[in-house]
């Protein structure tokens, strides 16, 4: 079996090759069976990609440990679910994993272009068999990048290492793949966009064409950016979910990058405007998923998610280097056509507003890199080595968030086009409003500190532009056509599934916001060593060491200790912490027990634990609110899903768009 | 035993000399009450807490190769991590101040110990660069948005006013250049 994965990755080196050339010399010279030959490369090449995966699927499914992949990631003990996820626990098998979905990608893009954007298409291909080639020659050519890697008959293992305790965990099963569908997404557009480039055909067909790609590599970012937050949270054990470290912050650069080009193609499609703009932050979006899985594999930073070895990051290095001067050669020789008659009706306009937004965007993401690169600029400046960590980015951080918030406030507030003052002040009466009372209110709650009492009102004051958007429209409805206020929210929503769709992701932001706020601001935290019968509170609530249970399996020793929960008196639930060690591993690790509640997380760890004499250390965290930033991801989830929805009117829209452009190229 | 001022009183049958002006008996009064709001304060302050170990650990770095803060390091036999939070601790009760135990894991094991770089010398760099680019990003989309708003009404005025000679309509074109001036007053 490993001998068949090998081969379909040596075939996928030479298909991609032929893919990267054949279109190119079809466009070229006129010859469309070439270009034809490369869209079948892509169908062939997504064949063999499928094979070679299901040849790793099947030797970590069949325990087969004479691959050196399946003897380092998985056991005989380990479950089905975490077997199959072992297939992007480690570095090669999430090379292959990259491969694909980009495989995948390709395919389904070039099937959905069979009939349109014709021009574009062999370049297209070309650029994403580009991306493919480099990552199957990575496998093919770099052993410790190889996931068919054979263990010699002698020395193959009876039993694997096992996967990682901290993977362990089902959003690890989730958390990479979402991931690395928001990165490989983001080629779609970043293919379409050298086309367009080469071709120049540069209007914003490629935006359009692309749309729905672009909306959905970011829908998977913010999946996995917050699944894997979620991972860091339930799993850690130190009570928090982003400690910005770099490999996360690789992983938040796209999506900053990625959410400014969401916002900024919407005025190259009302204006026709921006249009090198979107063309760098597509560049950059592209550039940033490539450089997020260069941090994880180079070695030059270290972190507990990355690994690192042998020659891969100077392989992407390098392979960076030559897209970055690709693209912006090409760019740069294509400016002239590039230009646009820049105008803004007034200088009061939601395009301004959207203008404001990229350059925030873009500058916390130029911070969050300048925060990753900034010990290795330091070292080769000054030869002293620094670190940046939380401290300086959320010094940073949290300021521009906030002014982002306020923006997002303020942008649905102002009319494409044209806006006055007083048209800006009269649409900032109600929001403002609530703003003021959400302020009163927590302030005669109890609440203090700058940064959470900013960051509530203007959580409020987002929520409430957003309703009014909301209801504004739902009550034009109603009135135009009699419907039912429910029902014309609903037929609003449908009738506008990208507006609103954007309205619905602002209101899972606010509620993610309420979560990052009220779990790192009014956090408290507790540790205290405990014996049977002994209690101990934390923000009000009290723990109590009910029972010790302790036993051994093949692969590790378990400790776990059952508390029970109260608050004032009153029995609320138990929570049983548990503390492993993995006899194979020579590593301890610790599952964390929670108690959830809308209002509060009662988050508590086991970090040691005396079999002898019960005797149990233990840390324990209340954690307002937290559980808003789950449900905040999910309605950011459910508004991108709307945003992305087939919205009938606009695809006949796009088609007449398409079908006069072919006549015109007829003529 | 007897006081000095108790040995005044009863061999020379004086009254002690520091008491018997009415400026001295002030001070005398003075000095009992801020005793005893001293005495009274003191109840009330609880005893100086030790601050918790999170006012280090936040601030330094785990040095096991996690590239976590040391507060959130992941792992829970960590080598390095646990003895240092240990001898965190014992100092904290030792009344060292947080800032003196951060000095102290700065000179035994360099900057790059500190989550943060300081903000002196090139390190401001880091601190200042992401401000200073934000606001020249906001300079810049001031200019370049007010300049196509300007290039927009000049586009306006060329296509929908038609020129008017000044002579035709003297009355209202006076009357226009003074609402103007009086808009800018």
């Amino acid at each position: 079996m490993n001998q068949i994965g090998y081969t379909a990755l040596l075939l996928a080196v030479a298909i991609s090759a032929y893919g990267v050339v054949a279109p190119l010399v079809g466009a070229r010279t006129g010859r469309r069976e070439f270009i034809k030959s490369g869209e079948r490369a892509v169908y062939a090449l997504a064949a063999v990609v499928i094979v070679a995966s299901a040849c790793l699927l099947y030797a970590l499914i069949t325990r087969d440990f004479s691959n050196e992949y399946v003897a380092s990631y998985t056991s005989r003990e380990l479950g089905w679910a975490y077997t199959v996820s072992s297939f992007w626990a480690g570095n090669s098998g999430s090379l292959l994993l990259w491969v694909v979905i980009l495989g995948a990608f390709q395919a389904i893009a070039v099937y959905q272009n069979r009939h349109k954007n014709r021009e574009l298409i062999p370049y297209v291909i070309s650029i994403l068999m580009s991306i493919v080639l480099f990552f199957s020659l990575l496998m093919v050519f770099l052993p410790e990048a190889n996931p068919f890697k054979v263990i010699p008959p002698g020395s193959v293992p009876a039993n694997g290492m096992g996967l990682n305790p901290m993977l362990e965990n089902p959003g690890m099963v989730i958390h990479p793949v979402t991931l690395y569908l928001g990165y490989v997404g983001f080629s779609i557009p970043f293919a379409f966009a050298m086309a367009a480039l080469i071709t120049k055909r540069l209007g914003d067909f490629w935006i359009r064409s692309t749309r729905r790609w672009t909306l959905l590599a970011w829908l998977f970012l913010t999946l996995g950016n917050l699944v894997g937050a979620w991972w860091a949270y339930v799993t850690l054990g130190w009570g928090g979910y982003w400690a910005w470290d770099p490999v996360e912050n690789a992983s938040l650069l796209p999506w900053l990058t990625g959410t400014a080009f969401l916002h900024s193609v919407m005025i190259q499609e009302k204006k026709d405007m921006l249009k090198v703009w979107n063309m760098v932050l597509i560049i950059l979006t592209f550039m940033l998923t490539i450089f997020g899985t260069f941090l994880t594999r180079s070695g030059i930073i270290q972190s507990v998610h990355s690994f690192s070895s042998g020659r891969m990051g100077e392989m992407f290095l390098l392979f960076m280097g030559l897209v970055l001067a690709f693209s912006l050669t090409l760019l740069f020789n294509r400016l002239d056509l590039l230009k646009s008659r820049n105008e803004l009706d007034s200088f009061i306009s939601r395009e301004s507003t959207f203008l404001l937004n990229n350059l925030i965007l873009v500058g916390m993401a130029f911070t969050v890199v300048l925060g990753v690169l900034f010990p290795i600029l330091s070292e080769a400046v000054t030869g002293n080595k620094v670190t940046v960590g939380p401290p300086f980015f959320n010094t940073v951080m949290v300021p521009l968030g906030l002014l982002l918030l306020f923006v997002t406030g303020v942008c649905p507030l102002i009319a494409w086009r044209r806006a006055t003052f007083s048209n800006l002040l009269k649409n900032l009466i109600y929001p403002v409003v609530t703003a003021a009372v959400a302020f009163v209110a927590l302030f005669a709650l109890g609440v203090r500190g700058f940064y959470p009492l900013l960051s509530y009102t203007l959580s409020a004051f987002v929520l409430a532009t957003v309703c009014l958007e909301f209801g504004r429209g739902a009550w034009v409805r109603h009135q135009m056509q009699q419907e039912n206020v429910a029902k014309a929210l609903v037929g609003l929503t449908w009738r506008n599934k990208r507006r609103y769709g954007g309205y619905i992701v602002h209101i899972g932001v606010v509620l993610l916001l309420v979560g990052v706020t009220g779990s790192s601001a009014f956090k408290v935290k507790a540790d205290q060593v405990l014996t049977k019968g002994q209690s101990m509170t934390v923000g009000g609530y009290e723990l109590t060491y009910d029972s010790f249970n302790s036993y051994d399996t093949n692969e590790k020793s378990v400790g776990q200790v059952t508390f029970t929960l109260k608050k004032d008196g009153q029995f609320l639930g138990t929570v049983t912490p548990v503390k492993e060690y993995y006899f194979n591993k020579d590593q301890a690790w610790t599952r964390v027990d929670r108690h959830t509640t809308l209002a509060r997380d009662v988050y508590v760890s086991l970090l040691e634990y005396s079999t002898d004499t019960g005797e149990a250390k233990v840390e324990a965290f209340v954690n307002p609110l937290i559980s808003w930033m789950w449900i905040g991801g999910f309605v950011m989830a459910f508004g991108g899903i709307v945003a992305l929805w087939p919205d009938g009117r606009d695809q006949r829209r796009l088609a007449a768009r398409y079908e006069r452009q072919a006549r015109l190229h007829e003529v | 035993m007897k006081g000095r001022l108790d040995y005044m009183k009863s061999e020379n049958g004086l009254r002690p000399r520091g008491l018997r002006s009415g400026r001295p008996r002030f001070w005398a009064l003075a000095l009992v009450c801020l005793v005893s709001s001293l005495a009274l304060l003191a109840t009330a302050i609880p005893a100086v807490a030790v601050p918790p170990v999170s006012s280090v650990s936040d601030k330094i770095m785990c040095l096991c190769g996690c590239n976590s803060v040391l507060s959130v390091c992941p792992h829970p036999d960590c080598s390095w991590g646990i003895p240092a939070k240990e001898d965190i601790k014992q100092q904290l009760e030792a009344g060292t101040a947080p800032d003196a135990i951060i000095a102290q894991y700065v000179s035994k094991y360099g900057e790059q110990v500190l989550a943060a770089p300081t903000k002196r010398g090139f390190n401001m760099v880091v601190w200042v660069l992401p401000f200073a680019m934000l606001l020249i990003g906001a300079v810049a989309i001031f200019l370049l948005a007010r300049t196509w708003a300007v290039r927009r009404s000049a586009t306006e005025e060329s296509a929908l006013v038609v020129p008017v000679p000044v002579e035709d309509h003297p009355d209202e074109m006076v009357r226009r250049m003074e609402d103007e001036l009086k808009r800018f007053d």
